[in-house]
């Protein structure tokens, strides 16, 4: 038997509140990230202002995905480190069993503790208490999705097993602000894609697609995961300023196809509570600091921009040499934050900027610009899943949401642009300004899998 | 033709002296570019240069750094191998390495000194065609001037580089040089003492001292049953894989992930007893083959259901055999016979019910599933050990201070449990939060904590230098420290290796500080590892010689500290285990 991790005590009364009257956030039974994300700007477009009380009601979510989790963790953290309380709905009943057994074995409850520092049930309605072991009646039980803890009695003994282990990453989260190595952190993550998890090797090995997959043999997509996309998307978020909570978090999708279940995408969310990415090359640009490197790489991208109602503003193509100034906008900034070269680092915490290192010993060397390559990780990152494994990158940062994916041929030939096909589409889109700020950067990374033969 | 080495090794701190097997490896690989003999270049260090996290993310240090062990030997050599394979399991080079080693390769392919000189990329695995990295060398490799090989021998090459390694003669000369998975397995297997309940029938059969766990050599575990699969089953489809894991998570994790790898179903018995009926063979994987009651129900339970079935059966562990590893032996059951294959034979200490001694004493019994949950050492533990392998005078009583009797046999133990220790100092530095990125442990050179040191060197990764005891509080020290930072590439033959580290860690510090803004630091930082503290002597001298090279302490840390309340205030100080002996001794009166 498994149940939410967290028992209750007498002496802290979280489910004080009852939610019953407050104004209410309503997910709806599929909560996909933009789903939810939807459900939080509906409900701010016709409230203000901020309410003191706010329920986030999940009573009728029946699938939800990690994204989710991780936008409604850094909607919690905002509103709880601003004083206003937000409590919680579980998944309900028999349908919202499952998703009640995914928070578990997402380890959802020690996620927000390590952001918020309180306890998951500060945040839980009173009334749906009754999930959790030690409450009065009956917890969730037979937990199907527990990482260890499952025990079968055979006439050997007891068994333990975890069935789909390679699936399920839970939460992982790293507090900042007291670590003076970062490197640690990195490594720390580092450390289970390399040798850990063999199962989720092997399996992401196999499954992983590959552009040019009559090529694909002669390389270990894996390992490109593990190599570039981790840890760029790790050493990003570290260098975000303030950033005082890294969180890394992970799953593979199922689906049912030919009437099978199976494996059909793997996703990795990393969010920080750091100060955006845009608006840390805002500040340098208002400095007057240098924030581009050079670099002999170059990117173009086919670049949607969208209004908050979701409808196109304008396209454009736009290329990685368009040097940022102070009259740049923040949907571009963001979008130069891709760019070969241009670093967010800019307040030095790592190196010198460009024009101290330029006095500094810089070593003299043929192939000019082979040495000057800092900027370049969310470049790599977007490299690697985008263009290698044919799969997505979404940022959301402040009040921006972007998203990068392969621009088919067939998307190019509609637009009738002329030039050479970029290798990505860009959306960009300011979300309802009637809401809070997204707190931080969120990165998203999707990637699909192969499930022919799977 | 003459070659040089630039041995990078990912995740480490210090330099490290090259193993002789890689030695060889290099030499073999080296041959195989060559139309004739081939010899070293004159003064190719043979050390390592360490990958540290810093240096993959900084270009310019990583090129300083690579031209200063390549500045003594270059002009000597035709072929420069560049080894970013090492430890196996590493990442992909990033924009950073390549970036370097691209300034790097034009650079020592265009100075004077050059003659038609060609480099050789050893890769964990090959770069893809769409990499921005691999893109930026792909006019190297178009020219001749470069070749890129990656562990599983996929080369990358054009006709103008010349003779270059043939992928299948590679790959075994890898193999040779990483040593037969089933080494690293019996190497890394853990051994955790406790007080385990073993059950037959649903009924308390026995009590072992010990579990055996896989947990550390899952990957090698993948690879032994891909060789295992691949040598006894040449027709996939007339084989069903089976495997029995109750409690031991790491055979799943290992049977399961060969699996994914090979398209191969494999069922565990132990959840879902699911048996082809018309299967040709049966190959049945096991953690361990103790009492053969298991294996014999299990054997007959197939039988029932694949009347047809030839068995064979794969132990990673078996008990009751003779020391002689790996093998095989034959297993009665039935009317018949199967032939078991080992990977290791183990000692297992067996209680019949009212025999255990642990039972007698009321010991609570030991969760198989989480054998280990505490930090530090247990009293169980620690005294199983003890009583195993029994007491002795204690030898090589430093000057210092008084001999402390008779106690545990710290060198058998450390012997015996290497990886056990060396997993709980490593488990102990970790939850502390005590673990750096690339950490460096210091250490006295000898015997006893000698072993804990390899196993933390070669299981876990971790930089470990060790300081003869002659040298400690010693004032040669002063010496080595005037002379120029990075002459230890030039030294490195004529000086002890752990000279050689320290000054390695004092030059990455100065380049480290280059370009900058916290210029000077951070310094490195170390912990300080002894067998058993007495009296803080060893300790201190270790923590001075360490401030000599500007290393920061992190902690120090004893397998076992005899004098726990006389803790130096200023740093932190742990242990696997404390007796408070000193304060027991100073009672006694006893010396």
């Amino acid at each position: 038997m498994s149940s939410l991790p967290i028992r209750i005590s007498a002496h802290d009364k979280p489910g004080a509140f009852e939610t019953e009257g407050w104004p209410t956030i309503t997910l709806p039974a599929i909560a996909v990230v933009r789903a939810t994300e939807r459900a939080i700007d509906s409900f701010y477009s016709s409230t203000s202002p901020e309410p003191a009380q706010v329920c986030l009601d999940m009573s009728r979510v029946k699938y939800l995905e990690i994204a989710s989790l991780q936008v409604m963790t850094a909607f919690l953290a905002m509103r709880h480190r601003s004083g206003l309380v937000t409590k919680i709905r579980l998944p309900a009943g028999e349908d919202g069993l499952k998703v009640r057994h995914f928070l578990r074995r997402w380890e959802y409850p020690k996620a927000l503790h390590s952001v918020t520092g309180k306890r998951f049930d500060f945040f839980v309605d009173r009334q749906d208490l009754r999930y959790f072991s030690g409450a009065p009646g009956t917890g969730d039980t037979d937990n199907p999705y527990s990482p260890t803890t499952v025990r079968y009695s055979t006439k050997y003994g007891e068994v333990v097993y975890t069935k789909d282990s390679y699936r399920f990453f839970g939460f992982r989260s790293w507090q900042l602000s007291d670590r003076a190595d970062k490197a640690a952190v990195v490594e720390d993550e580092q450390r289970r894609w390399k040798e850990a998890e063999r199962v989720v090797a092997e399996t992401l090995r196999r499954k992983l697609i590959v552009r040019n997959a009559d090529k694909a043999q002669r390389i270990e997509p894996e390992r490109y995961l593990a190599s570039r996309v981790v840890l760029q998307a790790m050493t990003n978020a570290l260098r975000h300023p303030r950033a005082s909570v890294l969180q890394a978090s992970s799953h593979m999708t199922q689906a049912i196809a030919d009437q099978r279940l199976v494996d059909t995408s793997f996703t990795l969310v990393y969010w920080d509570d750091g100060i955006p990415m845009h608006a840390t090359l805002r500040e340098a640009l208002d400095e007057e600091k240098p924030i581009i490197f050079k670099t002999a790489n170059r990117a173009t991208y086919l670049v949607v921009y969208k209004n908050s109602d979701n409808r196109v503003d304008r396209i454009r193509v736009a290329r990685s040499d368009e040097i940022p100034s102070k009259q740049t906008s923040e949907e571009d900034l963001l979008l130069s934050t891709l760019f070969p070269g241009v670093t967010c680092d800019v307040t030095g915490q790592n190196r010198l900027s460009p024009s101290d290192l330029e006095r500094d010993d810089l070593v003299e060397v043929p192939g000019d610009g082979l040495l000057d390559i800092p900027g370049h990780g969310l470049f790599m990152l977007v490299e690697v899943a985008v263009e290698l494994l044919q799969g997505s990158v979404s940022f959301r940062c402040g009040d921006l949401f972007m998203n990068v994916s392969p621009l088919s041929d067939a998307a190019w030939r509609r637009l009738r642009l002329e030039g050479q096909k970029p290798p990505y589409r860009v959306k960009i889109q300011r979300r309802s300004g009637c809401g809070p700020r997204f707190l931080g950067n969120m990165v998203t990374v999707r990637l699909p899998l192969e499930h022919q033969g799977a | 033709m003459k070659y040089g080495v630039l041995p990078f090794r990912f995740g480490r701190a210090a330099t490290e002296p090259i193993s002789p097997s890689f030695d060889k490896f290099y030499a073999a690989v080296a041959q195989m570019c060559a139309d004739s003999n081939v010899v070293l270049a004159r003064s190719n260090s043979p050390i390592s240069v360490p990958l540290a996290y810093e240096m993959i993310s900084d270009a310019q240090l990583m090129f300083r750094i690579s031209s200063a062990h390549l500045e003594a030997w270059i002009g000597d050599a035709n072929l420069v191998i560049i080894d970013l394979a090492n430890p196996v399991d590493q990442i992909l080079p990033n924009h950073h390495i390549i970036g370097s080693l691209n300034a790097l390769i034009r650079y020592y392919s265009t100075t004077a000194n050059s003659r038609k000189r060609r480099f050789l990329l050893l890769l964990p695995a090959m770069l893809a065609e769409l990499d921005p990295v691999m893109q930026s060398i792909a006019d190297l490799i178009d020219d001749g001037t470069l070749a890129a090989i990656s562990n599983n021998g996929i080369s990358l090459r054009s006709a103008a580089f010349g003779a270059s390694p043939d992928e299948k003669r590679y790959v075994e000369a890898l193999a040779i040089a990483h040593g037969r998975p089933e080494d690293a397995i019996r190497r890394k297997l853990v051994r955790f003492p406790g007080h385990f309940k073993r059950y037959a029938d649903k009924r308390h059969s026995h009590c072992t001292s010990y579990y055996f766990d896989g947990r550390l050599c899952e990957a090698e575990l993948v690879n032994y049953l891909d060789h295992y699969f691949a040598s006894i089953d040449p027709t996939p489809s007339e084989t069903q894989i089976l495997y029995h894991a109750t409690i031991s998570r790491w055979l799943s994790n290992a049977v399961e992930a060969f699996g994914k790898r090979r398209k191969r179903e494999v069922t565990n018995l132990a959840l879902d007893f699911r048996v082809r009926e018309d299967v040709r063979n049966v190959t049945l994987v096991l953690p361990l083959v103790d009492t053969g009651n298991t294996l014999d129900t299990l054997c007959n339970l197939i039988r029932q259901r694949a009347p047809k079935a030839k068995i064979r059966v794969l132990t990673v562990l078996a008990t009751q055999r003779p020391l002689s590893e790996p093998g095989s032996f034959n297993f009665a059951f039935g009317s018949e016979e199967v032939r078991v294959d080992f990977i290791a034979a183990v000692m297992q200490q067996r209680f019949a019910p009212g025999e255990c001694p642990a039972c007698k004493l009321n010991i609570e019994a030991t969760d198989p599933v989480d054998p280990d949950p505490f930090d530090k050492l247990s009293t169980h533990a620690f005294w199983a050990l003890a009583m195993e392998l029994g007491f002795e005078r204690e030898e090589n009583v430093p000057p210092y201070r008084n001999s402390l009797g008779f106690i545990p046999a710290f060198k058998r133990i450390n012997d015996m449990n290497g990886p056990f220790l060396a997993y709980k100092v490593h488990k102990l530095l970790r939850s502390s939060r005590d673990l750096p990125a690339n950490p460096i442990v210091i250490c006295p050179q000898e015997d006893g904590v000698g072993a804990i040191a390899n196993w933390l060197e070669s299981v876990f990764g971790i930089t470990v230098i060790r300081i003869p005891k002659t040298y400690l509080g010693s004032d040669s020290i002063a010496q080595e420290l005037a002379s120029p930072p990075e002459a230890f590439f030039l030294n490195s033959e004529a000086q002890p290796a752990w000279l050689t580290q320290l000054q390695s860690l004092r030059y990455f510090q100065e380049e480290f500080g280059k370009g900058r803004r916290v210029l000077g630091s951070p310094n490195y930082s170390v912990i300080i590892l002894d067998e058993i503290n007495s009296s803080g002597k060893t300790r201190s001298l270790l923590v001075n010689l360490a401030a000599k090279f500007q290393l920061n302490i992190i902690c120090c840390m004893s397998l076992v500290d005899f004098a726990p309340f006389e803790k130096p205030s200023e740093m932190r100080v742990t242990s696997l285990y404390e007796i408070d002996l000193v304060s027991v001794r100073d009672r006694r009166g006893v010396h």
